[in-house]
C-alpha cells in the first residue's frame, strides 16, 4: 500500500500542478457568466462553428412525423449550412420558425422578414408592397427596405426599388407540401447595397412555398422550402 | 433551389451586367485604407500625403528608416481629423540621454483635411508633426494629393521644420530652437516658421495588393547625420508595398540613396470590424395575447400563488437569456421586473430580451411593463413600455419601439426584497498581464501571472471585493531608473511597488452603494483602494435619467500602502532617492466632475480638484465612443504645479483605448479592456485610481446610452 501510495503521490502531485496551471491559463470561476478574456485573442474566424451539414431525407421524415406544426427547410449556400426549422410562435401574420440551436427565422406568408442567431442577421424589413405583388402574382414596381446591424451596432437601412414579374406555373411537391405554384421574380436595386434577384414560388392562396431570398451581404442568398404547412 | 436558380440564369443575364456595373461604381466609392508611411500616418515612404483613413480607423505601425525605429498608434478621430502617437528609438545616436546608443523619443501628430478630393480638385491637408515636446521630428506641412488615373496618385507639398530642412527655397519668419517648459508643451512658437522645402511623390497600384512608391523628401535628416550613422545621399526614396487580405500592409523601401526602410501597419476599425449583430443565439419571440384576453383578471384572485409561479418561470426563462431576475412585482395591469445583466454590453439588448420573456410569462391583463435594471443592488432607471406596443412592433424598425419607451429615474422604485439570498460569493481565477512602457532602459516591460478575484455580496448594495495577483513571469520588477521628483512621490515610487509586490493585493474594498435622493447616486469605499493607496473614498453623482449631462463629487482620505502590496500601511511621507528630501502626501484629495455626452459618440469630462500630491487643477478628457463598446480618448491635466516642478513632460497627459471583449468573441459581453497610455507618469496631476466610480455604471441604463444601443433591442 505504502509504495503504491507514494507512487501515486509522485504522479498525482505533478498532475495536480498541471491541472492548477491549466486552470490558471484557461481561467475558471464559480460565476456562470464568467468569460475568459483570452478568447478575444483567438480570432472568431478560427472558432466559428462548422457548417451544420446536409439535412438528410431521414431527418426530414423524422421531423415531419414528430410534429404537426409547420416546418421549413433553410439553406445558406455561402456557408454550406442547412437547417430544419419548426414554427414556434405566431404574431399576427408573422410566423417565427426555429431550431434547437436557437436560430430563428421570421416569415410573413413565407417571405423572410427577419433572422436571429444566424450571425449577420436581417433585423427587419418593410415588405408590405413587395409581398402584396408577390402574393397577388402580379407585375409591378415597388420599394422594399431591409435593416441590418453594422459591426458598430448601428442600424443600417437599405432601401431597394424592386421590379416584380410573374413567370411560369409549376407543380410543387416538397415534403408534405403539394400544390400548383406561380414563380415570381423580384429584381431589386439600391444606391446603398448590391443588387439582387429573388425567386418565389407562390401558391394559389398566396402562400410562398419556396424561395431564394437575398438576406444581405453576410448571409447572401438563402433558400427556403416549406415542408409542412 | 439550385434548379430554380440555374434555369433562371439566362433571364438574369441582363440584370447581372447592370449589377456588375453598379458594383464597380460602388467599390470605387467605397473607402479604402490609404498607404501608411514610416511615421505611421497615411503617406508615401517618409513624407505625408493629404489622404485620410476611413473614419474611426485605428492604425498600429512599425516603421524603420536606417537606424530610426518608429512605433505608432494613429486614430482617424473624425473623417477630416487624424492624430498619431509615436515612440521612436534611434540607434547609434550620440546624445547624453541615449541608453546603449539608443535615443528614445515620444511624439504626437495631428492632421486636418481642408479639402476633400473631387473629380477635378486634389485633397488638401495641413498637419503638425511632433508638435508637442522636444520636437525631434517637429515639422509642419501643407500637402495636396490627387488621383490622376485609377491606381495612380500624385502628391506635392510644402514643409517647415524637419520637412523644410533639405533644399529649402525660401524662409518665412524665424523658427525657435528653445524647448518650451520641460518638454511636453505644444511648440507653437515654431509652427510654419523658418525654412520652407518642397516634397512630393507618386504612388501606383497596378492592383489592390501592390503599390509602388517614389518620393522626393524635403527632410535632410540633419540630426541623424550629425549624431548618428545616417548618410543622406539622395532626396529620392522608392519601394513597394504589399497589402494582405486583412488590410495589413508591408512596405519595403530603398531610402535616401543609402539605406533601407520598412513599414508594417495593422489597421482596424471599430465601425467595421467584427461580425455584424454578433453570433449569439436568438432571443425568444414575443407572445401575442389572444384578442379579448387582456380583460381577464381571474388570476388576481390568488395573486400570491400566481406571483410565486411567475417568479419561478421568469427566473428560468431569463437565465436562458443569461439574465438574472432580482424580483418581480405583479399588479392587475402592470408588472415591475428588477433585473441584473451580467451578459449584454448593449443595455438595450438586455432590456429587449427581458421584455420578450415578460410577454411570455405574465398574465394577459398586464399591459404595462416596467423593467428596473440594477447595478450593485441599486435601481439605475425604470424602463417603461406597453405590452401591446411590443406585440405590434416586433417586426418593425427598432426605433418604433424606442419612440414608445420611456426611461425615467428609478428613485424610490427599489425592490422590497431580492429573490436570491445573501450573502453571495463569486470568485474567479484567471491570468493577467501588466506592462510598463517608455523606460529607455527597456521600452516595454511585461508581467504575466495569475489573479484571483472574489466578491462577497453581504447585502444587495454592500459588496466586499478584492483581487490578489501573483507574477509567473515578467520583468516589471527590474525597473532601476530613478529620477528626482520635486513633489511628494505619489506615483514615481511605482518601481518599488513593482519590485517588492509579489504576490500583491491589487485592491480589497468594502463598497456601499446608495440612492440618497432623486437623480442622486452614492458610493462609499473603504479599504485598499488601489495598488499604492488605502483609505476611504466617498462619491456622489447627479444624473437625471434623460440627461446628457451629469455632475459628480468625490472626496478621498488616503494612506500610502506598503511597497510589498500586502496589508501594511506607511506614513504619508516619501523620501526622494536622489535629493533625500522628505515630502508629505496630503491625507485628503478629491474632485468635482462634469460629464457631457455631445452626441455623435463624442463624450467629454472635466475633473476639477485636488490631486494626490496636493496640487490643485483640472483634467480634461475627450473620448470618442462607439455603440459596440470601443472607445478612443485623450486627456490632459493642468495643475498649479509648475513645469519645472512637474519635470519631464511638463504636465500629465495620455491616450486611452477601450476594446470590448465582444470584439474578439462576437458574443455579448460587458467586459471591457481599458488601457491608458501615458508617455510619462510623474507626480503632478496624479489622481487616485478608484475602480468602482459611479458614472459608467449609472449612465449605462440612462436614456442616451440605451438609445445608442437600441438597434440591439430586438437582437
Amino acid at each position: 500500500m505504502g509504495t503504491i501510495l507514494a507512487m501515486n503521490l509522485r504522479t498525482t502531485l505533478p498532475r495536480i500542478g498541471l491541472l492548477a496551471l491549466a486552470s490558471v491559463l484557461t481561467g475558471c470561476s464559480n460565476d456562470p457568466y464568467f468569460e475568459f478574456p483570452v478568447q478575444s485573442i483567438v480570432p472568431t474566424s478560427l472558432r466559428q462553428q462548422e457548417a451544420n451539414g446536409e439535412i438528410t431525407p431521414q431527418a426530414i421524415v423524422q421531423t415531419l412525423s414528430a410534429t404537426d406544426l409547420p416546418v421549413a427547410f433553410l439553406g445558406v449556400p455561402d456557408r454550406g449550412s442547412q437547417a430544419l426549422l419548426i414554427r414556434i410562435e405566431q404574431n399576427g401574420p408573422y410566423e417565427t420558425f426555429a431550431n434547437p440551436d436557437r436560430q430563428s427565422v421570421t416569415m410573413r406568408h413565407g417571405m423572410i422578414t427577419g433572422t436571429r442567431g444566424l450571425s449577420g442577421d436581417l433585423m427587419s424589413t418593410e415588405e408590405e408592397a413587395l409581398l402584396d405583388l408577390i402574393r397577388a402574382r402580379r407585375a409591378g414596381q415597388v420599394s422594399y427596405i431591409q435593416r441590418y446591424l453594422t459591426p458598430e451596432d448601428v442600424t443600417e437601412v437599405v432601401t431597394y426599388r424592386c421590379g416584380v414579374e410573374p413567370d411560369a406555373t409549376v407543380d410543387v411537391s416538397i415534403g408534405l407540401v403539394q400544390d400548383r405554384a406561380t414563380e415570381m421574380v423580384a429584381a431589386c436595386e439600391s444606391p446603398d447595397g448590391p443588387p439582387f434577384v429573388d425567386y418565389y414560388k407562390v401558391s394559389g392562396s398566396g402562400e410562398i412555398l419556396a424561395s431564394r431570398q437575398w438576406l444581405g451581404e453576410n448571409l447572401g442568398y438563402v433558400a427556403m422550402q416549406m415542408l409542412q404547412r | 433551389m439550385a434548379a430554380v436558380s440555374s434555369h433562371r440564369a439566362k433571364r438574369v443575364g441582363a440584370l447581372a451586367t447592370a449589377g456588375a456595373a453598379f458594383l464597380l461604381t460602388s467599390s470605387a466609392q467605397s473607402e479604402t485604407i490609404p498607404s501608411y508611411n514610416t511615421y505611421g500616418s497615411p503617406g508615401l515612404i517618409d513624407m505625408p500625403t493629404a489622404e485620410m483613413a476611413p473614419d474611426a480607423t485605428i492604425g498600429l505601425t512599425y516603421g524603420r528608416i536606417g537606424d530610426s525605429n518608429r512605433a505608432a498608434f494613429s486614430f482617424q478621430i473624425t473623417p477630416w481629423l487624424s492624430g498619431t502617437f509615436r515612440y521612436a528609438g534611434i540607434e547609434n545616436f550620440d546624445d547624453p540621454s541615449s541608453v546603449d546608443g539608443v535615443y528614445y523619443d515620444r511624439s504626437f501628430d495631428v492632421r486636418v483635411q481642408l479639402l476633400r478630393e473631387t473629380r477635378l480638385r486634389p485633397a488638401v491637408a495641413i498637419g503638425l508633426q511632433d508638435f508637442v515636446g522636444t520636437g525631434l521630428y517637429g515639422g509642419e506641412y501643407i500637402v495636396a494629393t490627387k488621383a490622376l488615373a485609377p491606381g495612380l496618385r500624385v502628391t506635392g507639398g510644402l514643409g517647415w521644420g524637419r520637412l523644410g530642412s533639405y533644399n529649402s527655397f525660401t524662409t518665412i519668419g524665424e523658427r525657435s530652437e528653445v524647448i518650451l517648459g520641460e518638454g511636453g508643451v505644444p511648440t507653437y512658437d515654431r509652427w510654419f516658421r523658418g525654412d520652407v522645402g518642397a516634397f512630393g511623390g507618386i504612388s501606383w497600384s497596378p492592383n489592390d495588393k501592390l503599390t509602388f512608391e517614389l518620393e522626393y523628401s524635403s527632410d535632410a535628416y540633419t540630426l541623424e547625420s550629425a549624431r548618428g550613422g545616417f548618410e543622406h545621399k539622395s532626396p529620392y526614396s522608392f519601394g513597394a508595398q504589399y497589402r494582405f487580405d486583412n488590410d495589413a500592409q508591408l512596405g519595403l523601401y530603398y531610402a535616401y540613396g543609402d539605406t533601407l526602410g520598412l513599414q508594417l501597419t495593422f489597421p482596424t476599425n471599430p465601425k467595421t470590424s467584427g461580425i455584424p449583430g454578433g453570433i449569439e443565439v436568438a432571443g425568444v419571440p414575443v407572445k401575442r395575447r389572444a384578442s379579448g384576453s387582456a380583460s381577464d383578471l381571474g388570476w388576481t384572485a390568488d395573486l400570491e400563488a400566481t406571483e410565486r409561479s411567475i417568479e419561478q418561470r421568469m427566473t428560468t426563462n431569463l437565465s436562458r437569456e443569461k439574465l438574472e431576475l432580482v424580483n418581480v412585482e405583479l399588479r392587475p395591469r402592470s408588472a415591475t421586473v428588477w433585473l441584473r445583466n451580467p451578459t449584454y454590453g448593449a443595455p438595450a439588448q438586455a432590456i429587449g430580451r427581458t421584455a420578450r420573456v415578460m410577454t411570455r410569462t405574465l398574465p394577459d391583463s398586464v399591459e404595462e411593463f416596467i423593467i428596473v435594471p440594477t447595478e450593485n443592488g441599486i435601481p439605475m432607471s425604470a424602463v417603461t413600455m406597453k405590452r401591446s406596443d411590443l406585440e405590434a412592433l416586433e417586426n418593425d424598425a427598432a426605433v418604433e419601439m424606442l419612440a414608445r419607451t420611456s426611461i425615467t429615474d428609478a428613485y424610490g422604485r427599489g425592490t422590497p426584497e431580492d429573490l436570491v439570498t445573501f450573502p453571495r460569493f463569486n470568485w474567479v481565477v484567471a491570468p493577467y498581464f501588466d506592462y510598463s512602457g517608455f523606460d529607455p532602459d527597456m521600452p516595454l516591460r511585461i508581467d504575466v501571472g495569475a489573479r484571483v478575484a472574489a466578491s462577497y455580496e453581504i447585502r444587495r448594495n454592500v459588496v466586499l471585493s478584492g483581487e490578489l495577483r501573483k507574477r509567473v513571469i515578467g520583468n516589471l520588477d527590474e525597473i532601476s531608473r530613478e529620477s528626482e521628483s520635486l513633489l511628494p512621490r505619489v506615483r514615481t515610487d511605482y518601481r518599488l511597488y513593482a519590485d517588492e509586490g509579489d504576490p500583491f493585493i491589487r485592491y480589497l474594498t468594502l463598497d456601499l452603494y446608495g440612492r440618497p435622493a432623486p437623480e442622486l447616486y452614492s458610493r462609499v469605499s473603504v479599504g485598499y483602494l488601489e495598488r499604492m493607496y488605502a483609505g476611504v473614498s466617498g462619491e456622489v453623482l447627479w444624473k437625471p435619467a434623460d440627461s446628457r449631462l451629469a455632475f459628480g463629487a468625490e472626496l478621498n482620505y488616503v494612506r500610502r500602502r506598503a511597497y510589498d502590496g500586502l496589508f501594511g500601511l506607511e506614513e504619508n511621507v516619501t523620501v526622494d532617492p536622489v535629493s533625500g528630501i522628505e515630502r508629505e502626501i496630503p491625507d485628503v484629495n478629491g474632485h468635482v466632475s462634469g460629464y457631457y455626452a455631445f452626441g455623435n459618440g463624442f463624450h467629454g469630462q472635466v475633473d476639477v480638484g485636488r490631486y494626490l500630491a496636493g496640487d490643485y487643477g483640472a483634467t480634461f478628457t475627450l473620448t470618442r465612443e462607439f455603440a459596440n463598446g470601443w472607445s478612443v480618448g485623450a486627456f490632459a491635466t493642468f495643475t498649479d504645479v509648475t513645469e519645472e516642478e512637474f519635470g519631464e513632460g511638463s504636465f500629465d497627459k495620455g491616450i486611452m483605448l477601450t476594446i470590448p471583449l465582444s470584439a474578439g468573441t462576437s458574443r455579448p459581453s460587458r467586459t471591457l479592456s481599458r488601457q491608458t497610455i501615458r508617455s510619462l507618469q510623474r507626480d503632478g496631476g496624479a489622481r487616485l485610481d478608484v475602480s468602482s466610480r459611479l458614472y459608467d455604471q449609472v449612465r449605462t441604463w440612462h436614456e442616451p446610452d440605451v438609445s445608442n444601443t437600441w438597434g440591439r433591442f430586438w437582437r
